[in-house]
């Protein structure tokens, strides 16, 4: 009983502070608003510019948070088109070997081109070529032939040209680090250039036998060179 | 939330230094609250003023009631035009206590003379809700000190004691031992009331 008694006071002493603060604060801001007639309030322009400036600040905040959202589902628009471009060219075969050769060549260090024959016969066999273009001023230093290899060095003072040609029975290896590399054509065969620190090597297989030029030439020389290189076998 | 630092460029040492999160999502909150200051920045000029008695504090207390508000927006409810007046007019009388404190060095202290326990011997037919009681009532929270008066009059504002505590930054403890004590003297005022008369 005591405890009804208790709750039906605090409830009603409750209710009655409700009524009267809330009629106490419409009488005090009531009495405040006729304090002073709104024609006699002028701000000053220093407020005024705080106002302003406070507001335009929060419109930017929220341009630049919409920006940012943007930006971010533009990105993984870009993401997602790109993902989906690279699996439609790469399921075309052919593109996609030819880059991964490009891949291959242009990170190893060291460019493995195989040529072989499987007669070991040409080993005996001895060869030559003749070079049928040789540019102006050089002449021929050094000249050595065995069983397997027959050499050509060719200079003009500090420049030089050297041609070899090789039976192609095993794997060569050629430092292709920091190379630029391509591929061409030479006297109708699938050759590879190698141009790095201003020396361009041309390499391409031909009957059985691999052939190689290096020089600090032009490399539009050293083609010139490669394409006038005749052999009998 | 888009939170933003804001910093009050200003000669007055009150004012340097001051800093306020703001917490708008949309133009449609900013055109909003740039509405709401039209419509009652001459009143919290007003409130200020009649506090603080110099155009100068009056305006500064404008402005740091403006970005209270901005600060509060997602908490308050502005359906209602008396009561978003009333409670504009709390929150703007609190900033203006605070500025003049500073000013003055003077420092608000609790009231700690007054009964803080509940007694049961209070009889019921004090707190009859009459017209007449209410209105007593009412002169009473008039003339409260201010560290009372301020939490009954948010407390009508059907605000909870966590938001009065955000609103005046005061601990909520310290809000709830405030509409305590208030109301043990509103209490004890009806039971003099009723003894005079």
């Amino acid at each position: 009983m005591a405890k009804d008694i208790k709750n039906l006071y605090d409830s009603t002493i409750d209710n009655l502070i409700e009524y009267a603060s809330s009629a106490a604060a419409d009488r005090l801001f009531d009495e405040i608003e006729n304090s002073i007639p709104d024609n006699e309030i002028v701000f000053s322009n220093e407020h005024n510019t705080v106002i302003q400036k406070i507001i335009a600040q929060e419109r930017y905040k929220i341009l630049r948070k919409q920006y940012k959202k943007l930006r971010r589902k533009l990105l993984i628009a870009a993401i997602i088109a790109l993902i989906l471009l690279l699996i439609s060219v790469l399921s075309v075969s052919a593109i996609r070997k030819k880059i991964i050769e490009k891949f291959i060549r242009t990170t190893s260090y060291s460019t493995d081109i195989e040529y072989s024959s499987d007669d070991d016969s040409l080993v005996n066999e001895e060869f030559a070529f003749t070079v049928n273009y040789v540019p102006q001023g050089f002449e021929l230093k050094t000249e050595y032939s065995s069983k397997i290899e027959n050499h050509m060095r060719y200079e003009n003072g500090k420049s030089y040209f050297e041609i070899s040609k090789i039976a192609a029975v095993n794997e060569m290896s050629f430092d292709s680090e920091n190379a630029e590399v391509s591929e061409l054509t030479v006297n109708e065969s699938d050759a590879v250039m190698f141009v790095k620190n201003n020396e361009t090597m041309i390499t391409w297989e031909k009957n059985g036998y691999v052939y190689w030029i290096k020089s600090d030439l032009d490399k539009t020389e050293v083609i010139n060179i490669a394409e006038n290189i005749f052999w009998k076998i | 939330m888009v939170y933003t630092w804001l910093y009050l460029i200003n000669t007055n040492e009150y004012k340097r230094g001051t800093m306020f999160f703001i917490i708008l999502n949309t133009e449609e909150d900013v055109i909003f609250v740039e509405k709401l200051y039209n419509k009652y920045s001459k009143f919290m000029y007003k409130v200020a003023f009649g506090i603080l008695k110099n155009q100068y504090d009056a305006e500064d207390s404008v402005q740091q009631t403006f970005l209270k508000l901005i600060d509060k927006y997602d908490k308050l409810d502005f359906s209602d035009e008396r009561r978003t007046r009333n409670l504009i007019g709390i929150i703007c009388r609190n900033v203006s206590f605070n500025i003049y404190n500073k000013d003055k060095k003077a420092v608000l202290t609790d009231d700690d003379t007054g009964i803080n326990t509940y007694s049961p011997n209070f009889d019921l037919s004090v707190i009859i809700i009459s017209k007449d009681n209410v209105n007593k009532v009412m002169e009473f929270i008039y003339g409260m000190d201010d560290i009372y008066r301020e939490v009954v009059l948010l407390k009508s504002q059907d605000l909870s004691v966590a938001e009065i505590s955000d609103i005046l930054n005061i601990k909520p403890k310290t809000v709830q031992k405030r509409l305590e004590r208030a109301r043990i003297k509103i209490i004890e005022f009806l039971d003099k009331e009723k003894n005079n008369g």
